[in-house]
């Protein structure tokens, strides 16, 4: 909460670029749609850009605030604290599920001996020294790594142009437009849905007026790679392929005969998974922060970090238990927190200004 | 507990506190120089008790008829001189000579205006000050009956000649390398920097050894926080003597319990030159060749001063290469640990068998293996620093003998691991200043990858990165300009772009606008 933490408009479309990307690197949301889950991810897609104009426009209505004082602000203290402890909550809740995603996949595909607390701890470990670091130092060291997401990821889809079948996108909406709109109801959610939590970084941006530009630029570029994902993953799998598979980008990845590239996707995963959790760790920690009025975030972050571990331990029995909550449950789970409360707290700073001179008058 | 912990670090640093107190009046009070020469040398040996290096010749100014005494030590001052254009002008200094309108009284101003031939003289009336001088190296005249002493310059002692570096061997450029002499450094500096806008700065260190310490920047160019940031970090240490600049180095660094260096060092005046151009402030230490550069960044561990001399695709590949090597020298036997143990299909199946079948029959697991001949190699390394020249054949031979050949033969190690450990040895040579911070990526990363492989590597590689983050050297990100991306000073990190193309004024360090 230091005044003096800013980050550069580079940093901050990094830091959003690895969220967006965060877990659907290798869980594919929008799989229910089978071939059509690309058309599914372009109307979500746009939907985002609905939700995301309204987030840009609640932190521009409101500069140098975040969503603990903007809630604080506009709907009284009491309401307002109890809002954002529930928002604290949904931060918290995400960062444990999408590490869970990633303890899941690293046992599942190479560690199959390991013990999933270890795993979860080690990740946790590198996390909390990030965090406790500073949002500036997290920012920072995104910007050394998300790059490489990209790199990785073309390579990855240049090596694997060849064992794209077109015929696997036929028959284009075979099952009419339900399933997609259903597939597209879950990939709004996640991940697009959830640059709510950007409503606490926004503050520290360096360049408030750049907020539009920056925030439409990654999220254009974070989208437009997730499509390239889920066009390679249903050209090599299949409709039925990515519906079946648990995680569709690696077992695609399995076509390239020469070499395996496995542990690249490992990588990607484990840096945008990595920044997901940060920018979770850090709004949940920045939140209580400003909730206790203390000035310091750093005091939270261990004994959040030791919850973190905890509940991504609790939170599912399995890894299809996982999948099914991340895919179908997330969504309905989200809605007050994605929509819901940020339209009512959008139209309630449109009105208030109104009702109140209204009411002197 | 913790409060006695932290009642014991008071304890101690209040007892150094009192010592350095202690040791800062060690030529006791400020006496006034007596009168008779025979209390004036009284003086002197009180001060500097019967030292055998110290010299006192009585003579007499004939043209006043004053004794007088010319004290100075053994060793430290050009005697030739001394002879010529102090002690035979005063001796030989008649009556006759003076001018009328000059009073025949002693007046000590006259003797230095018109008999002493010195460059540089002047007088003092405290011992205190007359002593400091004396074991500076100058030489000091009393004479009876002024209660002053003139102070001559006449320093004088053997140095080293200026030679090739041995740390920076370059195949192009300047040969020259700084000695023990800090005025010959400045003078090599100053060679290349014919401008008045290069400024220097003395400060004198250390209770006991009094070492002078000059720091220098170009005035202008390097950032005037950062100037004064290292001159009052340099002003604020307290030790009993500064023996080699790396005293000073680990007084003003910003983080002292990282491998890795925040400041910087060179032993070549156009590596320093450079550098001082770029904005950066050096510190020069009396007794070493081995200048101080601040703020020190990470990219300046892959770069070298050659680098500017030589056409700037030749210098970017160069700089590549160093990149690679670092990346090769950490992480390469963490690579190979991670393989054999957890990612077998990610190497082709032919490979992997013939690494199967060369292993059989090796007691060891992978990471042991790779442990001990890390260790092996570091033991070696260590041996050929400290031996004596003489029997420096032997170790190499051993090493070779017992790194290649017999580990091999015995059934220890295996070939393949021989390769590996001689790819990770020589790249480390590449990069020499981040040669501990190396050492330590390397064993981490291979407990790491043993542990979970690949997820290891990557978990260690974010750890140093973001640890890298946190680091600041003097104020500026030790990342900078990579991470915060400064896209205008990239181009002269990784690639080094053409002249044309690099702006000199907003070169790395001067630029923090941004910052």
């Amino acid at each position: 909460m230091k005044a003096k933490v800013q980050i550069s408009t580079i940093q901050f479309s990094v830091l959003l670029m690895g969220f967006l990307l965060g877990s659907t690197m290798i869980i594919v949301p929008g799989s229910y749609a089978k071939q059509d889950a690309w058309i599914a991810y372009i109307i979500a897609w746009f939907g985002g850009i609905l939700l995301f104009s309204a987030y840009v426009l609640l932190a521009s209505r409101h500069p140098r605030k975040n969503l603990v004082q903007i809630n604080r602000l506009l709907l009284g203290r009491g309401l307002g604290s109890f809002v954002s402890l529930l928002y604290i909550w949904y931060f918290i809740h995400l960062a444990a599920l999408v590490l869970r995603n990633f303890g899941e996949y690293t046992l599942t595909i190479n560690l199959d001996q390991t013990p999933l607390w270890f795993v979860i701890v080690c990740y946790v470990i590198t996390v909390t020294y990030s965090v406790r670091s500073g949002l500036e130092v997290t920012a920072r060291t995104a910007e050394l790594i998300v790059p490489f997401i990209f790199l990785f990821q073309i390579v990855i889809t240049l090596a694997l142009i060849p064992h794209v079948d077109f015929s696997n996108f036929k028959p284009v909406m075979g099952d009419g437009i339900t399933p997609i709109l259903k597939a597209s109801f879950s990939v709004l959610f996640f991940p697009f849905g959830e640059t709510v939590v950007f409503l606490m970084i926004i503050p520290f941006l360096n360049q408030q007026k750049k907020l539009n530009k920056t925030y439409s630029l990654s999220f254009f570029l974070a989208g437009l790679l997730l499509l390239i994902l889920i066009v390679k993953d249903i050209g090599v799998l299949g409709g039925y392929g990515l519906d079946r598979k648990m995680f569709p980008p690696h077992m695609s990845i399995k076509h390239i005969s020469a070499i395996n590239l496995d542990p690249l996707i490992g990588v990607i995963f484990f840096i945008s998974g990595g920044t997901k959790i940060c920018v979770c760790f850090i709004a949940a920690s920045l939140g209580i922060a400003q909730l206790t009025e203390s000035n310091d975030h750093r005091p939270f972050v261990l004994p959040l970090a030791i919850i973190l571990v905890g509940l991504s331990i609790w939170v599912y029995e399995s890894a299809p238990e996982m999948m099914h909550w991340a895919i179908e449950i997330w969504g309905y789970y989200s809605i007050p927190f994605q929509v819901i409360i940020p339209i009512t707290l959008l139209i309630i700073s449109y009105a208030k200004p109104v009702i109140q001179t209204r009411s002197t008058k | 507990m913790p409060r006695k912990i932290s009642e014991f670090f008071q304890y101690l640093k209040y007892s150094a506190e009192e010592k350095s107190l202690n040791r800062s009046a060690l030529i006791t009070g400020d006496e006034k120089i007596a009168s008779s020469i025979d209390k004036i040398i009284d003086q002197l040996k009180n001060n500097l008790g019967e030292s055998s290096d110290l010299i006192i010749r009585s003579f007499k100014i004939e043209s006043f008829d004053s004794n007088s005494v010319l004290v100075y030590m053994d060793g430290l001052v050009n005697k030739h001189s001394l002879e010529f254009s102090v002690l035979t002008p005063l001796m030989q200094h008649r009556k006759n000579c003076t001018t009328n309108n000059i009073s025949r009284k002693l007046n000590i101003d006259f003797l230095i205006n018109d008999v002493i031939h010195s460059l540089y003289c002047f007088q003092s009336s405290s011992m205190h000050t007359s002593i400091e001088h004396l074991l500076n190296g100058h030489a000091i005249v009393f004479i009876e009956n002024t209660n002053k002493s003139i102070i001559i310059d006449s320093k004088g002692w053997e140095t080293r000649n200026i030679t090739e570096p041995a740390t920076e061997a370059v195949v192009r450029g300047s040969r020259e390398g700084f000695n023990e002499n800090i005025q010959t450094n400045l003078t090599l500096i100053r060679r290349r920097l014919k401008t008045p806008k290069f400024k220097t700065e003395g400060i004198v260190l250390g209770t006991y050894s009094n070492t002078s310490v000059v720091i220098c920047y170009i005035e202008g160019i390097a950032d005037k926080r950062i100037i004064e940031e290292v001159k009052d970090r340099v002003k604020k240490i307290k030790i009993d003597a500064i023996l080699e600049s790396g005293y000073i180095e680990q007084f003003i660094d910003d983080h002292p319990l990282t491998p890795l260096p925040t400041v910087g060092y060179t032993e070549k005046p156009d590596a320093l030159v450079g550098k001082l151009l770029e904005g950066r402030v050096g510190i020069l230490c009396d007794g070493t060749p081995f200048v101080l550069t601040v703020p020190h960044l990470f990219v300046e561990s892959i770069q070298t001063a050659e680098d500017y001399y030589v056409n700037p695709f030749y210098s970017s590949t160069l700089r590549i290469i160093r990149l690679f090597a670092l990346l090769l020298t950490t992480s390469l036997p963490a690579f190979y640990v991670a393989v054999k143990t957890f990612h077998h299909e990610i190497i082709p199946f032919d490979l992997y068998m013939s690494i199967a079948a060369v292993r059989e029959g090796i007691p060891m697991p992978s990471f042991m293996e790779a442990l001990m001949m890390i260790s092996i190699f570091e033991l070696l390394k260590e041996a050929g620093l400290r031996m004596p020249r003489a029997i420096g054949q032997a170790v190499s031979i051993v090493g070779a003998v017992v790194l290649g050949q017999a580990t091999v033969e015995a059934g220890i190690a295996t070939p393949l691991m021989v390769i590996v450990i001689s790819i990770t040895a020589i790249t480390g040579f590449i990069v020499p200043q981040l040669d501990i911070g190396i050492l330590f990526l390397r064993v981490l990363l291979l407990l790491l990858a043993n542990v979970v492989g690949f997820f290891g590597i990557a978990l260690g590689v974010v750890l140093v990165f973001i640890h890298m983050c946190n680091l600041r050297s003097f104020g500026i990100n030790y990342l900078y300009p990579v991470s915060p991306i400064v896209p205008a000073d990239l181009k002269d990190t990784y690639f080094r772009f053409p002249f044309w193309k690099l702006l000199f004024d907003d070169t790395t360090i001067s630029l923090r606008k941004n910052d």
